[in-house]
């Protein structure tokens, strides 16, 4: 069974009262949502207590929650809006500028030395890889993540970030295009 | 969404994919990140059979890998503590959940973590510490309320303030179910992390044995280990005051009469030996960068910057004292496209480059060089 089935399984027992789905669920997603978390903020216990808190909420509203297929995408995204509220909030008690973009940075760093061993490369590849990805931007490799780590789709990546589907495929596309010309960069 | 296995290889025709098309197919994405059973041979097959495909297939392999990122790694112990947390918390008071909502929002005032480790039980020839937790405790007019963690699982406990308290295993926590109106104590035994509101007008002091924790604000830990006879306290954000406290009259054969007291900020920590009974204030192992925004991270990419440049940023950055002889080292540049690593990382590189040496001396870094020509 895939982990598409066997959340949706989980979400429906759960939204019933079934403490034992509840738990299989935080548990099937719990390093899914720290490894998503942990590239919103660097402070991890903010990451923990976000995802604690989301999980309760969840419980509490079981009964008005929809059927969904995507639990995923669903939890994921609550979790990102949760870290960002909560930073936001910071902000602003810390008396800072209201107006800066309430979207932190993201943390994802592509340290590739290691990985591109098990791939022909040389140095001149890895140099310009390097300069690559350095360039990227934030949104870029947030989608990126979303994409190949989380493995969601354009439409999925497009309502977490609040951004429109044809930029998220314009963003990862660029991406893709950058990182191959790499590849023939002798 | 979900890859649909080798099926969907059967339906697929791969011949007129291009290289983008692979890297965005899933099923290739499971077979470059190693995710599929060994038994699905799929693509390695369809590689064999289509030699003409392989530079299509090294070059998308190429760009997947590149993509992968580093990830924060968390135990599987730590996952199953914090799901258990989880499901121990879920209950369907809905009230509980906005006190905890609050307290999320206005934890950004302070994290106080205290540990007093319950003795060293191997040295148990020497004279243990002496309870002052219990008898701080029947020190106190007012009735306090004692939560004792009995249990294997952290013990969350709120406070009447919006505080929150996780107490650790064997550990224990008084304090009054109404705070004073000018000020909030508690006093612990044991670890605990703390998750205080901020409120200015009433101040919140932790008593753990003979050292008192007052939150100015923000964000800090204490970690008390009895068993190295030491109390740590160390600040991240903001200010923090940490004071020795005057023994119970009947204990007083321990040697401090005189109350030591030091202010902390951020990366500065205070160690309290316990014997001789001393204070001392010096660096965290790991300083972390002080207000930092995404907005004014801090630029550490060096090209060809003159190291007092590079030493002030990096004083900025983590709200650290450098010390050096700007004469001798007037000539010396760096160039170093510092990103994550931490504080004394950058410092070992640079001192590297400039052929100096650093130490660190009470919350100062001292530099000596012989400088660059």
């Amino acid at each position: 069974m895939s982990e598409y089935t066997v959340a949706t399984e989980l979400w429906t027992a759960f939204k019933k009262g079934d403490k034992e789905a509840y738990g299989n669920l935080v548990a099937l997603f719990y390093k899914t949502l720290y490894n998503y978390g942990t590239k919103l903020t660097r402070d991890k216990t903010v990451v923990e207590d976000c995802i604690q808190d989301l999980f309760l909420e969840l419980w509490q509203r079981r009964e008005y929650l929809s059927e969904t297929e995507y639990v995923r995408f669903y939890l994921l995204k609550s979790l990102r809006r949760k870290i960002y509220a909560q930073q936001s909030l910071q902000q602003k008690w810390l008396h800072q500028s209201l107006e800066t973009n309430t979207e932190g940075e993201f943390l994802g760093e592509f340290s590739i030395e290691t990985r591109m061993i098990e791939v022909e490369t040389t140095e001149h590849h890895l140099k310009k890889l390097n300069q690559l990805l350095g360039k990227l931007t934030r949104r870029e490799r947030e989608v990126i993540y979303l994409k190949f780590y989380q493995e969601l789709d354009y439409e999925q990546i497009a309502a977490i970030m609040s951004i429109n589907y044809q930029s998220v495929r314009n963003l990862i596309y660029t991406a893709i295009k950058e990182l191959q010309s790499a590849w023939f960069e002798e | 969404m979900a890859s649909i296995g080798s099926r969907t290889a059967f339906i697929m025709d791969y011949s007129n994919y291009t290289s983008e098309d692979f890297v965005l197919d899933d099923y290739f994405q499971k077979w470059v990140a190693g995710k599929l059973p060994e038994e699905d041979t799929f693509w390695p097959d369809w590689v064999r059979e289509h030699p003409e495909k392989g530079p299509l297939i090294s070059q998308a392999t190429f760009v997947l890998k590149a993509l992968d990122m580093d990830h924060e790694p968390i135990s599987d112990q730590k996952v199953r503590e914090k799901v258990r947390q989880i499901i121990d918390n879920a209950t369907d008071k809905p009230v509980s959940i906005h006190p905890f909502y609050q307290s999320l929002w206005f934890r950004a005032a302070a994290a106080v973590t205290l540990l007093l480790g319950l003795g060293w039980y191997l040295m148990s020839q020497q004279k243990p510490a002496p309870m002052l937790y219990d008898e701080l405790v029947i020190a106190q007019p007012q009735p306090l309320l004692e939560k004792i963690n009995n249990s294997d699982q952290p013990l969350r406990i709120s406070l009447s303030d919006g505080s929150v308290i996780t107490l650790q295993p064997n550990g224990k926590l008084s304090y009054p179910e109404r705070f004073e109106t000018d000020k909030r104590e508690v006093y612990l035994l044991g670890e605990g992390m703390f998750e205080i509101t901020k409120n200015p007008k009433q101040p919140f002091y932790v008593y753990a044995n003979e050292l008192t924790t007052k939150v100015l604000g923000t964000r800090f830990s204490v970690k008390a280990y009895a068993n190295d006879k030491a109390i740590i306290v160390k600040v991240f954000t903001g200010k923090v005051s940490v004071q020795t406290r005057n023994p119970p009259a009947h204990s007083s054969e321990q040697p401090f009469n005189q109350r030591e007291g030091i202010i902390l900020t951020p990366n500065q920590m205070a160690v309290y030996d316990r014997p001789p009974a001393h204070l001392t204030r010096t660096l965290v192992e790991n300083p972390v960068l002080v207000k930092t925004t995404p907005e004014n991270k801090p630029d550490f990419h060096f090209e060809n910057t003159p190291v007092s440049q590079v030493f002030e940023r990096l004083e900025q950055g983590y709200g650290v004292k450098i010390v050096y002889d700007s004469d001798q080292l007037k000539n010396c540049t760096v160039t170093a496209p510092f990103d994550n690593e931490s504080l004394y990382e950058k410092l070992n590189l640079i001192c590297k480059v400039i052929r100096a040496s650093y130490e660190v001396i009470d919350t100062q870094i001292v530099i000596s060089s012989r400088g660059c020509n």
